[in-house]
């Protein structure tokens, strides 16, 4: 036999071997092919179980439905992931402004200049724990402005003062830090610009919006490939549900519905939430019968589209072409930016209480307090007969302390 | 290299028996001062003595000859081979353990034919294939220059080399082949460039890194000069070819980075060379380091590689770039070129470019010691992963000017990862180095001044003021400390000090030290003047 052939006969002599025994004993032979196709199923299911225990955190009244499903494991591992870090201790104060003992301080003017050193200290672990100082200070001179990172650095506090003094409709008292997106990396991991639009390579039945191919953004649906632009960008209607039984004037297409739904998905998989976490599927759109954290998530679209057309668009000449995408345009933020997948970045975590130099403007320019943005509905009165909600409705009150405050690793049934 | 050690054992096992076939043991060199007899060397003479010392320096005799922390020119040295592990001898005058027995005659016969005064075979590690070359006048200099030295009682540590290699008549077979000619200046070059010839394929024997290895692991006849991987670092092309070898440097750069271990244009030198320039091209004189230049300049300017640059889109360097944006920028700048005469320049750099990547992953994981004015470099590679580290890499050897292959792989990272250990990237295995430096010893040893304390209070949030603080309190107690030296011996002096504070995830710690080093050099530098 050549070699060459020779696989191809062995091959051929095991099917014809079992072939010769599968006439000569035929049950034994259909017995054998049988289980091992319900082996094979047996196994397939069951690779697709989760590993117990499992634990559930109830969000409406009882029988609602209004349940949230967390795998202990997979939240245990999810806690661990989510610690702050730089949490420095208070040093003795100075007694002197940062801007009095150190040069070219634009920022963090009115800091005391030892609270400075520990600010400084905290950049350098929230955001390049590994480069330390380096990352955005000069080794030629500390003062200088040589490195585009510091620049970038500048309006990046900026910006967490401005969240933490405008948008505590959002982050509510726990606050921002630089590593509550950075989270010791120098460029934070997930951020998102725009991309070439999937063309003929991607597949026979993708459409120009990325439909029909698995969209990384949408959770690996076949959504639209980009829900950040329309609803995180722009400011397209994100409300496409009709509010009557019959059709009456609400023209919203499929291919909207289809962006709305990508950006749903996009929620749910950055806060690690299914969708009752704030709708009652019961209906979607109707505000009173959702959970609070729905308005927050509402006040969290108009804050990330915020942050991204007043600090991240204005700054993209700054960042060099390889922090670009590419298409050139800035990293920009949405939902997972922060949250990670948590329901709350950190878990709730009170970030900013050792840093109150993070919570107002330092730079001697004074407030940058707006006015507050109005919620999309006017606040109905909330009594226990007319709401379903089941404690406060949803009013500014109820917005410091997130809903699933504490852990969400309990096993077994957890109240409300 | 499993086929290369295969090819090698092949090689010296047939000429091995070639020479059995044929009488072997005979002496292959025909000496001009044979039977000279017992030594006649005037070791008084002072100048001979004098000019020993200077060609013993040349040859950069005490860098293997002296153990880390040993008497010089005691041996005891391993010297790592393909093929096993060899330890260096005693080469002091010591009669039972050195070479204080040996005549003239053994001297030079050693020298040039690694043959010992009982007629046994030494392993080419020393690389009398190159001493060949050398006059007799030189080399009885440094008899002379050695027999004047103290006597040191050592003896030899035992070499571990495996069969066939530990089979030393069969280095005969070797040495038949490769063995040089007396130097015999050549007519066509000045008498400059003879003199660099002399120095460069003999005393100096620079190709025993910076050449090729032919499949028996010798370097004297390969392609002269092109570059070599020498123990997991690669030596780069000394050929004048502007993208791969010296041709961007100046002349007045090259001597200077063979003066000082860095120039301008070079940066810093690093690896098995800060050994030779630290032990011997550092004492040369002007006009040798001049002449080895020039006779550099006579050989053709040969590209070691044809560059070839990869499309900037490729998944590998897009993945390469963001590494390098994250922990490279800062310091060597976005477009490459790092900050003049403080952070060495990445574009065009000499150990970036060369043909093998092994050196870039040496820094990248290992970091660099502080060197004239330039910084300390941090091990930043040693809490990235493989992967990282071969990205990065591949992306500064095609980045900006550069178009060296992307021949970096994580396996190699990985083999080199395992192997390197210096103090700041917090991977020995050791523990931290001990300080060498007597002046910032003494100094730190005395209690008094509160240097140490200021170290023992360094945290991350009072960095800043704790660096200043140590600084001035370094310029008032010992102004003559070289910033260098302070930047590596103060960092040495807080690894104890930072691997023992339990308030820092043991993770971290190595990064902690490298902040206090940067910060250290920014402040001294600068003299902590913003």
């Amino acid at each position: 036999m050549s070699p060459f052939l020779a696989p191809f006969r062995l091959t051929g002599w095991l099917i014809s071997g079992l072939f010769a025994w599968g006439r000569s004993s035929p049950y034994k032979a259909a017995g054998w092919a049988a289980g091992i196709i319900v082996a094979l199923i047996v196994w397939g299911l069951a690779s697709t179980l989760q590993t117990l225990p499992m634990a559930s955190v109830q969000l409406g009244y009882r029988g609602t439905g209004m349940i949230e499903q967390y795998n202990v494991a997979a939240s245990d591992a999810s806690l661990a992931a989510n610690t702050p870090t730089g949490e420095y201790p208070p040093v003795a104060p100075a007694g002197k402004p940062a801007s009095a003992v150190y040069k070219n301080i634009q920022v963090l003017k009115t800091v005391d200049a030892n609270d400075f050193l520990r600010v400084m200290a905290g950049m350098a672990q929230w955001v390049a724990p590994q480069v330390g100082c380096a990352y955005c200070h000069s080794v030629a001179n500390m003062a200088s402005d040589a490195i585009y990172t510091k620049e970038i650095a500048r309006h990046m506090l900026l910006m967490t003062q401005y969240i933490n003094e405008n948008w505590r409709s959002h982050v509510g008292a726990a606050g921002v830090t630089c590593g509550t997106c950075h989270r010791g990396q120098g460029a934070p991991q997930y951020t998102w610009t725009f991309q070439l639009p999937p063309g003929g390579l991607h597949g026979y039945a993708a459409t120009a919006t990325g439909e029909n191919l698995p969209s990384p953004a949408a959770d690996m649906s076949s959504l639209p490939s980009d829900p950040y632009t329309p609803f995180l960008l722009n400011a397209d209607p994100i409300d496409v549900q009709g509010s009557t039984a019959l059709p009456n004037g609400n023209n919203a297409s499929i291919e909207q519905s289809n962006w709305t739904y990508a950006l749903m998905m996009h929620f749910a998989h950055s806060l690690g939430v299914g969708c009752n976490y704030c709708h009652n599927s019961r209906a979607f759109s109707i505000w009173d019968q959702g959970t609070p954290s729905r308005l927050r998530a509402w006040y969290g679209i108009e804050m990330v589209r915020d942050l991204n057309n007043n600090f991240m668009v204005p700054i993209t000449n700054i960042f060099p072409v390889g922090r670009r995408g590419p298409m050139g345009d800035v990293p920009k933020i949405n939902c997972e930016t922060c949250h990670q997948g948590a329901y709350a970045p950190y878990y709730g975590a009170h970030v900013v209480d050792t840093y109150p130099a993070l919570t107002h403007p330092t730079n001697g320019g004074g407030s940058t307090a707006q006015t507050a943005v109005p919620p999309p509905f006017a606040l109905p009165p909330v009594t226990k007969s007319s709401s379903l909600q089941p404690a406060t409705g949803p009013k500014e009150a109820s917005l410091s302390a997130p809903v699933l405050s504490g852990t969400v690793a309990q096993s077994g049934g957890a109240t409300p | 290299m499993n086929k290369k050690l295969l090819g090698g054992a092949l090689g010296i096992v047939l000429s091995a028996g070639f020479l059995a076939a044929h009488g072997w043991g005979a002496t292959q060199v025909p000496l001009q001062t044979a039977g000279q007899g017992p030594s006649q060397a005037p070791a008084t003479d002072a100048a001979l003595i004098a000019k020993g010392k200077y060609l013993t320096t040349m040859g950069d005799c005490i860098g293997c000859h002296t153990a880390d922390g040993g008497k010089p020119f005691a041996g005891g040295q391993y010297m790592a081979m393909p093929f096993g592990k060899i330890s260096t001898p005693n080469i002091t005058p010591d009669v039972y353990t050195g070479i204080g027995y040996y005549s003239d005659y053994d001297f030079i016969r050693l020298m040039r034919g690694g043959v010992l005064p009982d007629g046994g075979h030494i392993y080419p590690a020393m690389p009398y294939p190159w001493y060949a070359t050398l006059s007799t006048d030189d080399l009885l200099a440094i008899k002379a220059y050695l027999f004047s030295l103290p006597p040191i009682h050592a003896p030899r540590l035992k070499n571990y080399v495996w069969f066939p290699f530990n089979l030393r008549p069969a280095i005969a077979g070797y040495n038949l082949f490769f063995i040089g000619d007396r130097f015999q200046p050549d007519p066509r070059l000045t008498p400059e460039q003879n003199l660099g010839s002399y120095i460069v394929n003999g005393l100096e024997h620079c190709g025993e890194c910076h050449n090729h290895r032919n499949f028996l692991g010798n370097t004297a006849v390969a392609l002269s000069v092109l570059g070599g991987p020498i123990t997991q670092w690669y030596a780069p092309s000394l050929r004048f070819d502007p993208m791969t070898g010296i041709g961007r440097f100046s002349d007045a750069d090259i001597v200077q980075f063979l003066k000082e271990g860095h120039s301008p244009s070079m940066g810093t030198v690093a690896g098995p060379m800060s050994e030779v320039v630290d032990y011997s091209t550092k004492n040369l004189s002007d006009p040798d380091l001049k002449a080895i230049v020039a006779y550099l300049h006579t050989l053709p300017a040969t590209p070691s590689y044809y560059g070839w640059k990869h499309n900037p889109t490729n998944a590998a360097l897009v993945t390469g770039q963001q590494v390098y944006l994250s922990h490279c920028a800062s310091c060597h700048q976005t477009d490459g070129a790092g900050i003049p005469g403080k952070i060495p320049a990445l574009d065009g750099n000499g150990m970036v470019t060369a043909t093998g990547p092994q050196s870039v992953i040496r820094v990248v994981i290992g970091g660099l010691e502080a060197r004239g004015p330039y910084a300390l470099m941090p091990g930043v590679g040693a809490s990235m992963t493989d992967d990282q580290v071969t990205a990065v890499t591949n992306y500064v050897r095609q980045a900006w000017s550069n178009v060296a292959p992307m021949n970096a792989t994580p396996k190699l990272v990985q083999i080199i990862r395992a192997d390197t250990h210096t103090f700041t990237n917090g991977q020995r295995p050791d523990g931290c180095p001990t300080l060498e430096q007597d002046q910032l010893k003494s100094v730190l040893a005395d209690n008094s001044n509160g240097l140490e304390d200021l170290l023992k209070s360094t945290t991350m949030p009072n960095l800043l003021n704790s660096v200043n603080a140590i600084v001035q309190k370094l310029h008032s107690v010992a102004p003559t400390v070289s910033q260098s030296d302070a930047v590596n011996g103060l960092t040495i002096a807080y690894c104890p000090i930072v691997y023992a504070d339990d308030s820092i995830p043991p993770d971290q710690r190595g990064w902690q030290l490298t902040h206090f080093a940067d910060r250290l050099y920014t402040q001294l530098s600068t003299n902590g003047s913003d």
